[in-house]
């Protein structure tokens, strides 16, 4: 290809790119973030949640399902559980310093019966999700 | 090979140090880009210097940055907060029990969140030390960028401003990573003609600039974006690529953006009960992010789905995959236009990988491994190794240009946050004074002058106008710009009046720490 032709060519695509990127500027970072909005209509949501509570001697070791859990200082725990509508049974075993073994067994149930539309989630309009290009 | 791509993270938070408080909300940028972003990219680099991949990308890495991560208080901070993600994160396992859709993610944060302590304490807890690893070992190029970020054309009224924001970087980039930084990142890509004077003063090699940076460049450069030019400086100026640019951030093609991917905005910090949340919150009780996030994008107005990280990933594959093809077309192209394969130079802000796109890690563990297998397409290569490897470039003026909206300064310099900048100015003024009035200052005053030098430095960061622009946290920021001028203030009345209080000096220098050995006669 001789000289000028290409150096035209060059100018040509050149001219293109400026003109795109001019029709379609490059905004900063949290400008170009994804956005996600909340309608501000009313509205009405509920959840229910399980708090499963107690306490163990000290060094033992608690297994709530099949996870062990961390104990506070003083041998007491507390955890919570999603609950939607269903019947679920929760295993909790405590295993002691002297390696005895205590367990329980709670079963539980929620069912939900709804008027009009109820959502499952909570989410507060007054929290106002930040807009996106406000998030640092 | 076709084409040479130059992937360049600029790394960047502005100081926030808060030990008069035991917790502080704005410590969480950090504390956040640290688990999502910063630990990640170490995990990836561990993991591609393993597999023995050529992988040689460009990290900016700001002076306030690393005064942070090196700083044993935030340090020490950044251990409890990572403990208590992951307690929550425990919590969740167990909470999500009976929500089988949510309890592998529940499950999947939690090992993400144990994997980054295991890497920060692999580390020993520095993460300057960690980079500084990967290059010493070839595998990376770090870059340094002006000491606090400030936007340097807004500061060209004042040379010696821009000499102190640059040499001072210089200096720092010194004692962290043990030589001589080569490329510097200028902050927004802001660049001012005769700013490549100031650079070369100090020693450095190269910078980016923005697309119409080199395009309106005088004379007009052959190749366009696709090569670097020299300023008369010898410094030489490459252009960031537009359509890397578009394909990530653009709002309406930007792989981010996919329903596949995980939302950033849709936390349990939002949806969860309060009394659960607040031991984990950040100050006050009051709502925040927490990381744990179990919706996608989805599209549409309807409810969010729930995230299915197979599909994500299927995601990342197929964008890492256009990316590259994409870069190939533009090299073929281009090809016979060069007297050599293009430079096409992707910079973008590091934390968009992992903390707003959170599948930006996977997205360059997918891109590198593909190039350095398939060898045949680009090769990546650093801004520094390309100027070694093709020393002869066109010699040209860039034109004025930023990254920001409008590719000017009016993100930082409008109606909203001008007034910063009529301060900086009469405080930059009156720093050169004192500099002048103490030409052998004794050790107090010695001290006074160089914390009046620090808070300088803090009132100029380009993220205060940024935000005061934006408006969120609008308050923090014009406390910030008010706080360092009033700190510069009563150091400079001392000084003028020889009356230096050592306390109050022992107490802002233990507040805004960072540049232990500033030079403060960079400002004469």
């Amino acid at each position: 290809m001789p000289a000028a032709e290409a150096e035209a060519q060059a100018a040509a695509q050149v001219e293109a790119m400026l003109a795109q990127a001019a029709a379609e500027p490059i905004s900063s970072p949290a400008a170009a973030a994804p956005s996600a909005g909340e309608s501000s209509r009313s509205w009405f949501s509920i959840n229910a949640e399980l708090v499963v509570y107690g306490a163990a001697g000290p060094e033992a070791e608690v297994m709530i399902g099949d996870r062990r859990i961390r104990l506070r200082p003083d041998g007491s725990f507390s955890y919570r559980f999603a609950l939607p509508d269903g019947v679920y049974e929760l295993p909790i075993a405590a295993t002691g310093s002297g390696g005895e073994t205590r367990r329980v067994r709670l079963t539980f149930s929620r069912s939900t019966v709804a008027e009009g539309e109820v959502r499952a989630h909570l989410q507060d309009p007054s929290l106002k999700t930040p807009a996106p290009e406000n998030v640092e | 090979m076709e084409g040479y791509l130059c992937l360049v993270l600029h790394a960047h938070l502005p100081f926030v140090r808060h030990p008069e408080h035991d917790r502080f909300l704005e410590e969480n940028w950090l504390f956040e880009a640290m688990t999502e972003c910063y630990l990640p990219l170490l995990q990836l680099l561990e993991k591609w210097q393993e597999a023995g991949l050529a992988a040689r990308v460009t990290i900016s890495l700001t002076p306030t940055l690393c005064a942070m991560l090196r700083d044993p208080l935030l340090q020490g901070r950044y251990q409890r907060h990572l403990e208590e993600l992951i307690e929550l994160a425990e919590k969740e396992a167990l909470r999500t029990v009976w929500e089988p859709r949510l309890r592998p993610l529940a499950e999947f944060y939690l090992e993400r969140f144990v994997a980054a302590r295991e890497t920060y304490r692999g580390w020993g807890g520095d993460l300057v030390n960690a980079f500084r690893h990967y290059q010493d070992a070839g595998r990376i190029e770090i870059i340094t960028s002006a000491a606090t970020h400030a936007l340097l054309p807004l500061l060209a009224n004042h040379p010696p401003s821009v000499r102190a924001q640059v040499g001072i970087a210089r200096e720092d980039y010194r004692r962290c990573f043990g030589r001589d930084p080569e490329g510097i990142w200028l902050p927004e890509c802001a660049y001012y003609e005769g700013l490549e004077e100031v650079l070369r003063l100090a020693g450095l090699r190269w910078f980016i600039t923005e697309t119409h940076g080199l395009l309106h460049a005088r004379p007009r450069p052959r190749y366009g974006p696709f090569a670097p030019v020299y300023t008369r400086a010898e410094v030489a100026a490459f252009a960031r690529d537009q359509a890397c640019a578009r394909q990530v951030w653009s709002r309406t093609e930007g792989y981010p953006g996919d329903a596949r991917y995980r939302d950033f905005y849709r936390d349990i910090g939002f949806d969860l009960d309060l009394d659960y949340l607040r031991p984990y919150l950040a100050a006050g009780g009051i709502r925040s992010f927490t990381g744990i996030k179990y919706h996608r994008i989805t599209g549409g107005t309807g409810p969010k789905a729930i995230y299915e990280r197979p599909a994500a990933l299927a995601a990342v594959n197929e964008h890492a995959a256009h990316f590259l093809a994409a870069r190939a077309e533009q090299a073929w192209r281009l090809a016979g236009l060069l007297d050599r394969p293009p430079a096409i130079v992707a910079p973008y802000d590091a934390e968009l990988f992992g903390h707003w796109w959170f599948e930006g890690p996977e997205f360059l563990d997918a891109l590198v491994r593909t190039i350095c297998v398939e060898k045949q397409t680009v090769r990546l290569i650093t801004p520094g190794d390309y100027l070694r490897e093709h020393p002869t470039n066109q010699v040209a003026t860039p034109a004025a240009s930023s990254w920001g909206e409008g590719g000017g300064w009016r993100v930082w310099l409008n109606e909203k946050n001008e007034w910063v900048f009529r301060q900086l100015a009469a405080a930059q003024l009156r720093m050169s004074d004192l500099v002048r009035r103490f030409p052998n200052p004794g050790p107090l005053q010695h001290r006074a002058l160089q914390q009046a030098g620090r808070e300088l430095l803090l009132a100029q960061a380009s993220d205060w106008p940024f935000i005061l622009h934006t408006g969120t946290s609008a308050d923090y920021a014009r406390r910030r710009v008010v706080d360092h001028l009033r700190r510069f203030d009563r150091l400079e009345r001392e000084l003028t009046q020889d009356r230096v209080d050592e306390a109050a000096l022992a107490a802002v220098e233990a507040q805004d720490n960072l540049f232990p050995e500033l030079d403060y006669r960079l400002w004469e």
